[in-house]
């Protein structure tokens, strides 16, 4: 199954990249991660949908939070993916955890 | 990358140095590229014009492709792996007349190789996307009082046989030509989920579609 990628702009809060991805998760299967293409735009990747099992569920979209360093282990929540994003048009680490 | 800071060259020597050694690994592919950003300034007061500044940008790609197979004599047999790929450089904002060399540029690149560029050597649309940097579609939010429905759709797409989506496809007045027209129809929702009539469109074909 080949991941879906999306264009995003950088210059998106952090609470409307949450909303971008979680709108897209339903439609194109789990986000996988996210990269940044330059200085304005980011890639998303989503894992495509083959079996209902590949769609989040109510409630089960992956959620963002900024951190500082490594990402914690947060239990009820899986970590999906961390890396370096454009947030408000800054490089920001940022965490993606999906509820378990 | 700026132009008025000091002009980087990025020396082809790692890449020469690294290209022997990996080539006789037989099966092991290798994608380098070379950049070079060279910057000349000459200002003479007693020329007209007085200051000249040239900026270039030099590029190179290449590729060292296994073969498919080797005969007894050791000699390559059957087709090379198949790759695309593509570069663009960007300038951002005006070029001030005042600071010519105060430009930024940026350089992207991207590729598919093997199973990668095989697979999607039918696809027109996909190469188009590897070779022209930057096309992924733009990704937006479902709005709220969309957000049921597109989710609802989603599911509904899941229940399609392929012959059905392609039905759904051909209503939208998309093309239905595709190997996964499942994945089609996603993502032309994916696209068109913040417009109530886009969305309302897609329902009604994919209610017909499924045949009632």
């Amino acid at each position: 199954m080949d991941p879906h990628i999306r264009n995003s702009p950088g210059s998106r809060t952090l609470a409307q990249l949450g909303q971008v991805i979680g709108s897209q998760e339903v439609i194109l299967g789990r986000f996988l991660g996210a990269i940044m293409a330059g200085s304005e735009t980011n890639f998303l990747a989503f894992a495509g949908v083959e079996t209902a099992d590949d769609l989040p569920g109510d409630g089960q979209q992956t959620r963002l939070e900024f951190i500082d360093g490594h990402p914690q282990e947060k239990a009820g929540s899986a970590l999906v993916w961390f890396g370096t994003v454009l947030v408000g048009a800054e490089p920001r680490l940022v965490a993606a955890y999906r509820p378990l | 990358m700026t132009g008025n800071r000091r002009p980087r060259r990025r020396s082809a020597a790692l890449v020469a140095c690294v290209l022997p050694a990996v080539a006789g690994c037989g099966q092991t592919l290798v994608f380098a590229e070379r950049s070079g950003v060279n910057l000349s300034i000459r200002a003479d007061a007693t020329s007209r014009p007085p200051l000249a500044v040239n900026f270039g940008l030099d590029r190179a790609s290449g590729t060292i492709v296994p073969p498919r197979a080797r005969g007894e004599d050791g000699r390559p047999q059957g087709e090379a792996i198949n790759m695309f790929a593509g570069f663009q450089v960007d300038r951002r904002g005006e070029v001030a007349t005042q600071q010519p060399v105060n430009v930024d540029l940026r350089v992207s690149t991207q590729f598919a190789s093997g199973a990668a560029a095989l697979k999607v050597a039918g696809a027109p649309d996909v190469v188009r996307d590897i070779v022209t940097l930057g096309q992924f579609p733009l990704a937006e939010a479902t709005p709220e009082a969309l957000q049921a429905r597109v989710a609802a759709l989603s599911r509904r797409i899941l229940g399609l046989s392929p012959e059905a989506a392609r039905r759904a496809l051909t209503l939208l007045g998309l093309p239905s030509g595709g190997a996964d027209p499942k994945r089609q129809l996603r993502e032309v929702l994916s696209v068109r989920n913040t417009s109530a009539d886009q969305v309302a469109a897609i329902e009604s074909a994919v209610r017909t579609a499924a045949g009632g």
